[in-house]
């Protein structure tokens, strides 16, 4: 065979065949299974809760915000996985066997993870709609806070997401998704000085975007550059060079 | 076709394969042979991209593995049997890699029937597989695109001899059909029945290559009589040298030179065959003992 047609790009498998993939991938596992299934719960207590206090403010459009807020809290192991489990799983060997071009596979990945935000979004919004029919608070939706929250959903998923393409190590990048806040709050405690540099860094702004707050849009722009442009460049940078095995 | 021309690896100060250059043809089996840790499936990882090189170049089927658009329809590679999810089960590791590759998805099943996995096998997650069964599992993974080319690493680890005599069944074939096998192993005798081409590495470097047959040549032919001494003197006669073994001869002569002069001594013979398996043993304690290499 000659060498044109074993390099011919149109033999290459597509972007979107890769993205369906590493979607698959997110579910065809045990581990993968219970951690969506745990996430869902999540949602799906915070429309119960909503409709047992029967609070007149719950209705369609906040229980939908809640209910993605609920599940914004384990969601991000969900990419830190689909990352870190090509290492740990050492799945790595074959994946970048089949795809030599590393970067396609996190990319491929990415698109995996709009997939997941599309479907929980559409989950989300059924939920909420039955719980609001439910609770009898109306089904009407303006839409407010809605593209902000999706907007945190997205940078909660690509902050695991970026933190696992660099440390490519499950217990590290799980911990440092739930320890990074904590970490830069207690670092701006240290004066106020310190305080107003590090709250250009910190991805705790992030949750003025939750509860529709949101007007420091510099600060959400540097931080989301900070953790997640950074890392996921960093990561993209070590996977090239890394040797699999 | 497989090439590798100068492939080099050093980690820091460690150096794991040193000037690896060798070449695997189409309908050949070749056995790639060495202790544990002597660099064999660095070379293989090489080759495919997975490792970078420090230095040197290898192509399959003349194109550099990263540049084949879609890899597993051309080459099939198993590198580690056990690096699976334990927590996906058997026939969806292999859709998951039907999907990733484009192949028909009715191959999934032809596959698992080809390597004998059932489908009670076939529906159990990976974890609860023994090695063997993870071995069969990667055979069908790497069928699945229908390749040219196999690069396996330690493929008959952990199969019983029955696996064994049928993955030697299975690659053979394949490479009847016109197709090239690369495979590994740290073991002898299970290459030995299956290899017609032998590399042997030691330490990073290539201590020996060629035919199984050009490997042997030298190693003499063992041959037997109900009467030894009129042997020997016909082999003597003939200015054949011969060394005593139980029971036999080994004669520094091809078998048909010792046929013949066995002939004209008017001896009868029993056994007349290359002396093989002793041989090639020999020669790979040899190649890859640590008193024997250039490094001892």
């Amino acid at each position: 065979m000659s060498t044109a047609a074993l390099t011919d790009r149109s033999e290459r498998p597509s972007l979107a065949r890769l993205g369906r993939v590493e979607a698959r991938k997110m579910v065809d596992t045990r581990s993968g299974l219970w951690l969506l299934a745990l996430t869902a719960l999540a949602s799906l207590a915070s429309v119960v809760v909503a409709i047992i206090f029967d609070d007149d403010n719950r209705d369609f459009g906040q229980m939908f915000v809640d209910a993605m807020l609920a599940a914004s809290i384990l969601m991000p192991i969900i990419p830190i996985l689909l990352v870190t489990s090509e290492w740990s799983q050492r799945t790595a060997l074959g994946t970048f066997a089949l795809t030599p071009i590393r970067e396609r596979v996190m990319t491929a990945k990415l698109l995996a993870l709009l997939v997941l935000l599309v479907a929980f979004s559409v989950l989300c919004l059924g939920m909420s709609a039955l719980g609001a029919a439910v609770a009898g608070t109306g089904l009407g939706f303006d839409g407010s806070g809605a593209g902000e929250v999706l907007l945190y959903q997205s940078l909660s998923l690509l902050f695991g997401f970026g933190l696992a393409a660099v440390l490519m190590n499950s217990p590290a990048a799980i911990v440092l998704n739930f320890v990074v806040p904590i970490l830069i709050a207690a670092v701006a405690a240290i004066s106020v000085g310190v305080q107003d540099v590090v709250a250009w860094i910190d991805p705790s702004v992030w949750s003025d975007l939750a509860d529709g707050s949101a007007n420091d849009w510099d600060k959400i722009a540097t931080s989301t550059l900070a953790w997640v442009v950074l890392p996921i460049a960093v990561g993209l940078v070590r996977l090239r060079r890394r040797d699999v095995s | 076709m497989i090439e590798a021309r100068g492939l080099t690896k050093r980690f820091s100060a460690q150096v794991a394969v040193q000037d690896l250059s060798f070449r695997c043809e189409p309908g050949t089996v070749t056995g790639f042979l060495g202790p544990n840790g002597a660099g064999k499936s660095t070379t293989l990882r090489m080759i495919c991209g997975l490792t970078v090189r420090t230095a040197g170049d290898a192509t399959v089927l003349g194109t550099e593995y990263r540049r084949i658009a879609n890899p597993a329809r051309h080459v099939g590679v198993m590198l580690d049997a056990s690096a699976q999810h334990p927590g996906r089960r058997g026939r969806e590791t292999l859709r998951l890699c039907a999907e990733t590759i484009g192949a028909d998805p009715s191959r999934v099943d032809d596959m698992l029937t080809l390597v004998g996995l059932d489908r009670t096998a076939a529906k159990r997650r990976v974890g609860k597989y023994s090695l063997g069964m993870r071995q069969r599992l990667g055979l069908a993974q790497v069928l699945l695109g229908d390749p040219d080319v196999l690069i396996l690493d330690e493929p008959a680890n952990g199969l019983d001899p029955e696996g064994i005599i049928w993955m030697r069944q299975l690659l053979r074939g394949f490479a009847d059909r016109g197709g090239t096998v690369l495979l590994s192993s740290h073991l002898l005798n299970e290459v030995e029945a299956l290899a017609d081409q032998l590399l042997l590495i030691r330490q990073g470097r290539l201590v020996a290559s060629g035919s199984k047959d050009e490997l042997l040549a030298g190693n003499g032919t063992l041959v037997r009589s109900p009467e030894p001494e009129e042997l020997g003197r016909a082999l003597a006669g003939a200015g054949i040298a011969a060394t005593a073994t139980d029971g036999g001869l080994i004669a520094e002569a091809e078998p048909e030179a010792v046929g013949r002069a066995a002939l004209a001594g008017g001896v009868p013979l029993s056994e007349l065959r290359p002396a093989e398996g002793a041989g090639l043993e020999q020669l790979f304690l040899s190649l890859t003992s640590d008193e024997a290499g250039p490094g001892a």
